[in-house]
């Protein structure tokens, strides 16, 4: 039963207690006999008691009024309720929905990540070869640090017809893409060298851009302009020659005595499109006496910033090659590691990082 | 005529602002976008549209703390965008802004200035 009858009902039966009343004050008051007949003869002589006996039917409708509001305020609070149930019951299914896509996402991640670890082993096999530079040049050491797993930067080392090749590269793009550029450049250094056992350093430069036109599809004005940064040096220990050719990257060579010079490159990379036509890259050769050592590394490093949005520098590096060129391998590489660390604490890599160090 | 774009900086990639009426070319920050090409691409789209109807004398603003080697190259195709605007009697003018303690940037300028065939002014701040 709705509040509105309810009420009603209440207020029509207080509305009882007063023509009764009236009526039996009226019996009392001129000293009738208690009967039904008084009664009807009270309420016949005395017009009074027909205005008291439409009181039943006034409250009744008064307390109807108060009904009717009481019936709203609980309609009121049946919609609030019904409001927040939907509500909740909508956090419930968006929730559920969240933690589906939470799921899915972690599982992704997962299989990415073990898809990149993977991809990171093949890396790691085909630039373990590197590891042959240590044995061959006692006292050399390379530093990696991938920003994504896997890396653009990459370290080739070959042996061909007297001569030691040894490459530090720096693809375009990190992660996945700059790992897929460095297997093309890893495959084409192998490639040219296999080919032309007397190769030089710039002729070897000038053949791996044109081969990475030709891989990509490189055209004047395609949208694929990947390529790489190279510094190629290729030691004669006989003659204790060095020729050097750099493709935007240089070396950082530093004499036994502690002379340090910068050996500059030409300013084009590989790949992608030269702004002067037929251009062709040169050799340096520089005499070195035993004991002498050079330095070659990505911007990765030069390039980190710190907290304060510094950057790490190319003067800061070579004054870290001035100190720690003497000491032993180990030293050295935990030096050069610990000023990275030192330097970009809670920054993030923005670039992979390579340096490596050989001694000759 | 190209209209105006305004691209806000995010965390990985600078801000760009064209220019038309101007012949204004402004891009500042850092950039190492993980897909140079698609960031890139909004700008290939409004030079080609600009080309068609360049104003005098354009001018191309770099404020670059960090480019990426992909970027580079990006920007390069830019540039040499302003080459094409000199070949046809117009005026193109690369400024590269930088910090005097940035010896990176610096060392990036002063390369492309020796080896682009265009007027290229260094500024440092």
């Amino acid at each position: 039963m709705n509040y509105r009858t309810r009420y009603f009902i209440y207020g029509a039966l207080f509305g009882c207690c007063f023509p009764v009343m009236s009526s039996i004050f009226d019996v009392i008051v001129q000293d009738l006999p208690f009967t039904f007949e008084s009664i009807k003869l009270v309420q016949r002589t005395q017009p009074l008691h027909w205005i008291i006996d439409s009181a039943p039917l006034f409250l009744g409708l008064f307390a109807m009024l108060a009904g009717i509001k009481q019936d709203e305020v609980m309609q009121m609070n049946l919609n609030l309720e019904q409001k927040v149930q939907d509500r909740t019951r909508d956090l419930h299914e968006k929730n559920s929905e969240l933690s589906i896509a939470q799921k899915d996402l972690s599982k992704s991640l997962e299989k990415i990540s073990q898809s990149i670890d993977y991809a990171q082993r093949i890396q790691m096999a085909l630039i373990s070869n590197a590891e042959q530079m240590k044995i061959d040049f006692p006292g050399s050491f390379f530093l990696f640090r991938p920003r994504d797993v896997v890396s653009g930067d990459f370290l080739w080392y070959h042996r061909s017809n007297g001569y030691v090749y040894i490459a530090a590269v720096d693809c375009t793009g990190h992660g996945v893409p700059g790992a897929f550029m460095s297997l093309i450049g890893y495959c084409l250094l192998n490639k040219i060298t296999s080919e032309n056992q007397h190769a030089g350093t710039a002729e070897i430069l000038d053949t791996i851009h044109v081969e990475i036109q030709k891989i990509l599809n490189q055209k004047r004005d395609s949208e694929v302009h990947d390529g790489m940064e190279m510094a190629l040096c290729r030691i004669d220990t006989k003659q204790k020659t060095i020729d050097f050719s750099g493709a935007g990257m240089g070396l950082c060579y530093i004499g036994a005595n502690g002379d340090m010079r910068e050996v500059k490159p030409d300013f084009f990379s590989l790949g992608g499109f030269h702004f002067k036509a037929n251009f062709k890259y040169s050799t340096q050769t520089i005499s070195y006496q035993s004991g002498d050592r050079f330095y070659m590394f990505s911007d990765g490093i030069t390039d980190q910033f710190n907290a304060q949005d510094e950057k790490f520098g190319l003067t800061r590096l070579r004054k870290n090659m001035a100190i720690n060129y003497s000491k032993p391998v180990a030293e050295q590489e935990k030096a050069f590691s610990a000023e990275i660390d030192n330097w970009k604490k809670s920054a993030r890599q923005l670039d992979d990082m390579m340096l490596a160090g050989v001694a000759l | 005529m190209a209209e105006l774009i305004n691209i806000p900086a995010t965390e990985d990639t600078p801000a760009i602002i064209l220019d038309a009426t101007k012949g204004l070319i402004k891009i500042s920050g850092k950039a190492l976008p993980e897909d140079s090409l698609a960031f890139f691409k909004p700008v290939y789209e409004w030079l080609k549209e600009y080309y068609q109807s360049p104003v005098e004398t354009t001018e191309l603003h770099l404020y670059l703390d960090y480019i990426n080697s992909a970027s580079t190259r990006h920007l390069f195709n830019i540039m040499s965008g302003m080459q094409d605007l000199i070949d046809k009697q117009k005026s193109a003018k690369v400024i590269w802004h930088c910090k005097s303690s940035d010896e990176m940037m610096k060392t990036k300028g002063e390369e492309l200035q020796s080896i682009l065939d265009i007027p290229f002014e260094i500024q440092e701040q």
